[in-house]
C-alpha cells in the first residue's frame, strides 16, 4: 500500500507541484490542503503517514498545527516536516526554535532532494 | 585728545616778541647778579614790571646758592665782580646739569672787547648787554628768554601729556590685544567644539540614515525573499518533473537544464541579498585573527586544491586579540581567499600575512574608511595573490553590491559588499589594491581589543 502524504501550504501551485513530484515516484498517495485551519481536519480524514507543513501561513502557523497534532492521541503518530523559505543560518536557528527543533525543508527544493528527504523521513 | 594750546610768539621787526605767550604754572624767575647794590636795584627796577619773580645776588657764590633752590628763566650776570667774576660764575653754572642750559645775559661795560665776547660765548652766554643799559633793550632781551621759558615749560607739559596719552593708549591697546587674543583663542576653541559637534551630528545622522536604510532594505529583502522563494520552488519542482519526461540529450532536456541553472542562480542571489541586507548582531569577543584565517583557509581548501594553488602563511604569533565575531570574520576571509583563487585561475600562490603594526602615513592611505589615526596600533591581515590584479576601472566598484567580474552564474557580486559590511561592523578597514610585483593585495586592519 502506498504511503500517504499530506501537503499543507497556502500556495495551491506549490502544493500541486509537490503532489506531482511525489506521485511521479509512484510510491506515495498525496493530498493537498491550502487552508491552514483545515489542516487538522484533513489529517483526521486522510490519516497521512507524513505531513509537509509550511511554517508561515495566513490564519495559522505551521508550528501551531504541529502542536495540535502532537496533543491529539489519534494524530500523534503522524510524522511531520516543515517547509520554509528561510535563507540563512540564523533563520534556520530561529526557525528550529519556533518549530521545536523539527526538521525542515528549505524552499526552493529540487525534486530529487525532496523525494530523498521524504523517503528517509518515512523510513525512520 | 586735549592738548594744551601753544602759541608761537611772532617776532617783531625790532627783535622783540609780541606779548603773546601765556604764562604756564609758576611765574618765571629772573636772577640778577651784581656786586654793586645800586646796579642790582637799577636792573631789578627795569624788569620789575614784567610779572617776574626777581631774585638778586651780590656775588657768584650767592648766585650759585640761588640756583640750587630753583630754576630761572634767565640770569643777568655782571662780568666784573671781585673774587669770582661773571665768567667764572658762568662756568660753574654751566657745570651743573640742571642749569646747563639756563640762558645767561652778561652785563658789561666793555662793549667792544672781542676777547671777552668770545670767552663769554664759549661759556654758553646767550647774550650780552652793555652799560649804560637801555631799559627797553634789556626788557626785550629778558622777554625773549621768559617767553622761551614758558614755551619750554608748555612743550614739556605737552610732552608729558602726550607721553601719558601714549602710555594710556598703549596700555589700552595692550589690554585690547590681550583681550582680543584671548577672545580669538576662545572663538577658536568654540569653533573646534562646533566643528566636532557638527561632525558628530553628521556621523549620527549618517548612521541613523544608514540604519534606517538597512532596516528598510532588510525588511524589503526578507519580504522579497519569502515571496520569491515560493514561486522558485514551484518552478524548480515543475522543471524537475518535466525533466524526467525528456531525455537529457534532447534539446528540450538541455533547455530544462538551463532553466534549472537559472533557478539556482536566482536562489543564491536572493539568499546573498538577504544576508547582505540583514542587520546581523555580531557576537564579538577577543579573538586571535590567525585562528580565524586558518578556519577560512580550511573552508576554501577544496577550491585551493582543485586550482593547484600554494598557500603560504606568514603569521605573527604574538599579536594581541581583536574584538571579533569569528564566524562572520571567517566569511570575509573566505570571500577574499576565494576571489584570490579565482583571480589566479590555475596554479599560483596566495600569501597570508598577519602582523601588528603602528600605522604609518603610508598605511593610512589604505584605510579608506578613515577609521584609524597615525601611530595607532592595529592588527593587519593581508592576502596577497599573484593573479590578474584589479583593473583601475574596477577598483572603485569592487565593494558595490552586485558588481562582479566573474562569469554569469559564478558570482552574485555581493561577496565583497557583504565583507565590507562585516569589516565595518568590526570597526576595521578593508582595501584591495594591486601589488607592484603583480597580483592583488587585500589588506584588512582592525583595532586591538581593549582589555577589560
Amino acid at each position: 500500500m502506498k504511503q500517504r502524504i499530506l501537503v499543507v501550504d497556502d500556495e495551491p501551485e506549490l502544493t500541486w507541484m509537490i503532489k506531482l513530484t511525489l506521485e511521479q515516484t509512484g510510491r506515495y498517495e498525496v493530498r493537498t490542503e491550502n487552508l491552514a485551519i483545515k489542516a487538522i481536519e484533513a489529517a483526521r480524514e486522510f490519516k497521512p503517514d507524513l505531513i509537509l507543513l509550511d511554517v508561515l501561513m495566513p490564519g495559522m502557523l505551521g508550528s501551531e498545527i504541529a502542536e495540535q497534532l502532537e496533543k491529539d492521541p489519534e494524530l500523534r503518530a503522524i510524522k511531520f516536516v516543515f517547509l520554509t523559505a528561510v535563507v540563512s543560518k540564523e533563520d534556520v536557528q530561529r526557525a528550529s526554535g519556533q518549530i521545536g527543533g523539527h526538521e525542515f525543508i528549505a524552499k526552493p527544493i529540487g525534486a530529487e532532494e525532496l523525494c530523498r528527504f521524504v523517503e528517509k523521513k518515512l523510513s525512520q | 585728545m586735549d592738548l594744551p594750546k601753544i602759541e608761537i610768539p611772532a617776532l617783531r621787526a625790532d627783535g622783540t616778541t609780541q606779548r603773546s605767550v601765556v604764562p604756564v604754572g609758576e611765574r618765571a624767575s629772573v636772577l640778577i647778579v651784581d656786586d654793586t647794590p645800586a646796579k642790582l636795584v637799577a636792573l631789578a627796577a627795569i624788569v620789575s614790571g614784567m610779572a617776574l619773580e626777581i631774585v638778586t645776588a651780590t656775588s657768584g657764590e650767592q648766585a650759585l646758592r640761588q640756583l640750587l633752590k630753583r630754576d630761572f628763566a634767565v640770569i643777568l650776570l655782571d662780568v666784573n665782580m671781585p673774587t669770582m667774576d661773571g665768567f667764572e660764575t658762568a662756568t660753574l653754572i654751566r657745570s651743573r646739569p640742571r642749569s646747563e642750559h639756563t640762558p645767561i645775559i652778561f652785563v658789561t661795560a666793555e662793549a667792544h672787547s672781542e676777547a671777552k665776547h668770545i670767552r663769554g660765548y664759549t661759556l654758553g652766554a646767550v647774550d650780552f648787554i652793555y652799560s649804560p643799559i637801555i631799559p627797553e633793550i634789556l626788557r626785550a632781551k629778558v622777554r625773549v628768554f621768559v617767553d622761551l621759558f614758558y614755551l619750554q615749560r608748555q612743550v614739556l607739559l605737552h610732552n608729558e601729556h602726550l607721553e601719558s596719552l601714549v602710555a594710556q593708549r598703549t596700555a589700552a591697546l595692550t589690554e585690547e590685544i590681550t583681550e582680543r587674543k584671548s577672545a580669538e583663542a576662545a572663538l577658536q576653541q568654540e569653533l573646534v567644539r562646533h566643528q566636532e559637534t557638527a561632525r558628530e551630528l553628521f556621523d549620527a545622522r549618517v548612521w541613523l540614515a544608514e540604519t534606517d536604510r538597512q532596516e528598510a532594505v532588510g525588511r524589503l529583502a526578507a519580504g522579497v525573499a519569502h515571496e520569491v522563494k515560493n514561486p522558485l520552488a514551484i518552478i524548480r519542482l515543475g522543471i524537475d518533473y518535466l525533466s524526467k519526461e525528456f531525455a537529457r540529450e534532447s534539446t528540450q532536456g538541455a533547455v530544462l537544464g538551463k532553466v534549472q541553472q537559472a533557478i539556482m542562480r536566482a536562489d543564491s542571489i536572493i539568499t546573498d541579498l538577504m544576508q547582505f541586507s540583514r542587520q546581523k548582531s555580531l557576537a564579538r569577543h577577543p579573538t586571535q585573527i590567525n585562528a580565524v584565517v586558518d578556519n577560512a583557509i580550511n573552508l576554501v581548501s577544496h577550491e585551493i586544491t582543485v586550482r593547484n594553488i600554494d598557500i603560504v602563511r606568514s603569521y605573527d604569533d604574538s599579536m594581541p586579540p581583536i574584538l571579533a565575531d569569528p564566524d562572520q570574520l571567517a566569511q570575509v576571509f573566505v570571500n577574499l581567499l576565494s576571489n584570490a583563487a579565482q583571480a589566479i585561475g590555475q596554479g599560483g600562490r596566495i600569501e597570508v600575512v598577519t602582523r601588528s603594526i603602528h600605522l604609518s602615513e603610508r598605511d593610512l592611505e589604505r584605510d579608506e574608511t578613515g577609521t584609524f589615526r597615525i601611530g595607532e596600533r592595529v592588527i593587519a591581515a593581508e592576502i596577497r595573490d599573484n593573479g590578474s590584479g584589479v583593473s583601475p576601472d574596477n577598483q572603485k566598484k569592487l565593494f558595490e553590491p552586485f558588481f562582479t567580474t566573474k562569469p554569469i552564474g559564478e558570482g552574485t557580486g555581493l561577496g565583497l559588499a557583504v565583507s565590507r559590511n562585516i569589516v565595518i561592523m568590526h570597526e576595521g578597514s578593508i582595501n584591495i589594491s594591486n601589488r607592484p610585483e603583480g597580483g592583488a593585495s587585500a589588506l584588512l586592519m582592525f583595532p586591538v581589543a581593549v582589555e577589560g
